[in-house]
């Protein structure tokens, strides 16, 4: 097993797109091969080598490391399928989308549309997340199906829209619309901003604080170390069902006391 | 250019050509017995037809787009990038405009006609039909829902009628009379549908019966190449076989001297029984029977294939039910005074048995009515998006890839059809029928869908020894038809091995019949309806000729 060091030279004056520098990708490759890897710069496919100084090292798991702020490195991990990918710094969009195992750890941010209908594996982010975190790719509405995300920091708009399994955490606070149109799985926040769960016909949604819920939840009673989705919650939540403005609505949100 | 193609194995059963090897000489695009000094092509063992003839298609227009807007997410499943010369573009179910005209050419199909253009989005159309390249193309305007049409048969007014249906080809560049749902669509409209041919429509006080017999009557009269194109009442709803077949009944006595009076599209839509979705089945056998009978009918089959497409018609209360069933998103639009289509994704499910039934309907009907009446569609990309014809032809060369597949699908589907029971399969002289000679005839085109001398230099050759052909190596069939081996398009090779080699841009088809009718008639109407109703002037609403790329006017006599 190895591990590749990719070290940003100097942050690129437009975006690059990493499509396909993965760990089961780079396996079986030499340090040459992996030099040459193609990357897509603005409307040009240039060689990997060209923005990055790649090193090998022995490792336990196939690895790759980006080193350096990647915040206009796009496509990091996209269609993950296997082994660990490590950001040392900030990541740029879609990081982690349509992944579906391994792991990604972020030590910074990541932009927006990261983990976009991700099916399985887990990212780690330790900094904020843009908007559409965990969403359906635009248009869709068979979104995120499985795997965890984690967020030290906020999120932005839209996290987990059209979720229909997996699990989210974030323990700073999600901007409007998180868990918009759930179909299932468990979005856990510790403060939610406005319209929480609009359109959520299924799934979950556990919250510390909320400023308000819409119209279409009704209050269901109150609950003490509930269950939620197989998972054990400690502490005493209200309970609501909804969104009522949407047909068979069977989605929670569960508000801590 | 002048061509010969050596050696191919050649069907062409407009003149009887049944799997003879056989030379096909080529001169300035069209057909002809011989030619000297000309460029010599082998293709020794190979499938030589006509180029395919796609009579129902939705390649253009308001509804496309409405689909490429809704859908987002289906070019996320395929996207073309630039190369070689050819355009990029996306899209599965709805591709993007020139990528449809490079599948088609990949398929070897040459000529397609967009069969539901709402008049007043006939500009959109051409301009769009304009961009697609490689195709013959041509469009049928909407006459279903249309306030001219339905006062004129009110009022008994047939010569205004014969005038107004002339007006509209000529103002909107159109190929024929298509109706969508008669009645149903102005219906809609007062939130209600038409579910019976003697239902009368809101506020007109006409009939389904009365718009169809009218329009057939009146295609007739003005000798249109084309006859009515029919899209019939309860598409899609369990039990409609029976009014599919009193409206195939319509035009049982309607003989016109061997013209064809009437095409009914998509037939599988129509031809279920039962009262329910619990209890929907397969009446492909009894509506077959009545179309056999039948003298004066052409079908097309409207066969489904599983997996996601968009589905697309003039038919909003349709596509409102059908989102009513799914949950998914769905779009409708009112089109002033003519027609109101709608726009929803679907998927079908092969283990879903209403699916699984769908897709047994379509190869029944295929399999059950005489190959002399057949048209293979998939209304793309109402049942699948075109590029899987050879998907559906297989299907119908071979019962062991109808086994196949049925193994695969929920297990009631043999109680609810009579697939399983059907032994016959097609051979190339039949699958040529029903992709290039029927269309051809059925649209009127007479350069088309043959190689008879004269006709358009419009080949196809695919990659497979017709003569060797093993029912059972269904997917070698499958892989030579998606990627013709040559398509050659007015006498220049188009496609190679699979590849475009050469864009070209073909013409649009459409029926001038201004000089068999008196259009001062309604002139008066015209303007009154236009200053009053309409959101266009009558000036912006005529389709200039010169608005077309390639303008191939057909005038009637
Ligand atoms: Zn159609």
């Amino acid at each position: 097993m190895r591990e590749l060091i990719l070290k940003l030279k100097e942050k690129p004056d437009i975006c690059l797109e990493v499509e396909g520098i993965l760990p089961n990708v780079i396996a079986e490759k030499s340090l040459e091969e992996i030099e040459n890897l193609p990357i897509q710069y603005g409307n040009r496919r240039v060689k990997l080598s060209e923005f990055f100084d790649a090193y090998v090292e022995k490792s336990e798991t196939p690895r790759i490391i980006f080193d350096g702020d990647m915040s206009r490195v796009k496509r990091i991990g996209w269609k993950l399928d296997g082994g660990e990918i490590v950001v040392r710094g900030n990541a740029g969009m879609y990081l982690g989308a349509f992944m579906r195992d391994g792991k990604i750890v972020v030590e910074g941010d990541v932009g927006h549309f990261s983990a976009l209908n991700m099916s399985g594996g887990t990212i780690v982010i330790n900094g904020n997340a843009g908007n559409y975190l965990c969403a359906s790719y635009r248009g869709e509405w068979r979104g995120m199906s499985g795997g965890i995300v984690m967020v030290k920091g906020n999120v932005g708009k839209e996290l987990g829209s059209y979720m229909r399994g997996g699990k989210i955490i974030v323990e700073g606070t999600a901007d409007d619309f998180a868990g918009v149109c759930m179909r299932g799985g468990i979005v856990v926040i510790n403060r939610a901003e406005e319209r929480l769960g609009a359109g959520m016909i299924g799934g979950a949604i556990v919250v510390n604080e909320v400023e308000e819920l819409l119209p279409g939840f009704f209050e269901e009673g109150e609950e003490e170390n509930p269950e939620i989705e197989g998972e054990k919650f400690e502490g005493r939540f209200k309970v609501f069902s909804g969104d009522h403005a949407e047909r068979k609505a069977k989605g929670r949100i569960y508000v801590r006391l | 250019m002048k061509l010969i193609l050596k050696n191919g194995i050649v069907y062409d059963p407009a003149n009887g050509i049944n799997g003879e090897k056989m030379d096909i000489c080529i001169k300035d695009g069209k057909i002809v017995e011989k030619v000297r000094f000309a460029k010599v092509i082998d293709v020794s063992n190979k499938l030589v037809m006509p180029a395919g003839f796609d009579i129902h298609s939705h390649i253009a227009g308001g509804k496309v787009n409405v689909g490429r807007l809704l859908r987002p997410e289906d070019s996320l499943r395929r996207a073309v990038a630039r190369r070689n010369g050819l355009r990029s573009g996306s899209g599965y179910s709805v591709p993007s405009v020139h990528i449809i005209g490079y599948d088609y050419a990949r398929l070897g199909y040459t000529t397609v006609i967009t069969p539901a253009m709402p008049p007043l989005l006939s500009r959109h159309t051409h301009h769009e039909l304009n961009e697609i390249p490689m195709i013959d193309k041509a469009a049928f305007p909407l006459y279903d829902g249309n306030w001219f049409v339905m006062k004129y048969i009110s009022e008994e007014k047939y010569e205004e009628l014969k005038a107004y249906v002339a007006w509209l080809l000529w103002a909107t560049k159109g190929y024929s009379v298509k109706i969508t749902n008669p009645g149903g669509t102005e219906a809609w409209g007062w939130r209600k549908n038409v579910h019976d041919l003697d239902e009368e429509v809101p506020y007109f006080g006409v009939t389904p019966k009365e718009i169809i017999t009218s329009l057939v009557d009146v295609c007739n009269d003005l000798n249109l190449p084309h006859s009515v194109h029919l899209h019939c009442n309860c598409l899609g709803e369990p039990g409609n076989y029976e009014i599919t077949i009193k409206t195939l009944q319509l035009v049982r006595h309607k003989d016109f001297d061997g013209r064809q009076s009437l095409h009914v599209t998509h037939l599988q839509f129509h031809s279920y029984g039962g009262d329910s979705w619990k209890t929907f089945e397969s009446k492909a056998d009894e509506v077959a029977k009545e179309v056999n009978k039948n003298d004066n009918v052409m079908i097309d089959t409207g066969n489904v294939i599983f997996g996601d497409t968009t589905t697309m018609t003039a038919d909003a209360p349709m596509e409102y039910d059908l989102y009513l069933l799914t949950g998914l998103k769905w779009v409708n639009k009112d089109v002033e005074l003519e027609t109101a289509p709608g726009v929803t994704p679907y998927i079908y499910s092969p283990k879903v048995l209403v699916n699984a039934i769908q897709w047994a309907v379509g190869l029944e009907l295929a399999l059950l009515i005489k190959p002399e009446k057949v048209i293979l569609t998939t209304d793309s990309p109402n049942g699948g998006i075109f590029t899987n014809y050879p998907k559906v032809i297989a299907w119908l060369m071979s019962k062991k890839a109808r086994e196949d597949m049925l193994a695969k699908v929920h297990r009631s589907t043999e109680h609810r059809t009579v697939l399983p029971s059907i032994d016959k399969e097609y051979d190339f002289y039949e699958i040529a029928m029903i992709t290039r000679t029927n269309p051809a005839k059925s649209a009127g085109m007479p350069n088309k869908g043959h190689l008879g001398v004269g006709a358009d230099a419009d080949i196809a050759v695919y990659d497979i020894n017709p003569l060797e052909f093993d029912p059972k190596d269904y997917d070698k069939l499958e892989k030579a038809l998606s990627n013709a081996y040559l398509t050659i398009k007015g006498g220049e090779i188009i496609v190679k091995k699979g590849e475009i080699v050469k864009v070209t841009h073909g013409r649009t088809f459409w029926v001038d019949a201004m000089g068999k009718v008196d259009r001062s008639l309604i002139e008066k109407d015209l303007d009154y309806y236009f200053k009053r109703y309409y959101s266009v002037s009558l000036s912006n609403y005529v389709i200039g000729e010169n608005e077309l790329r390639r303008s191939e006017r057909i005038c009637v006599n």
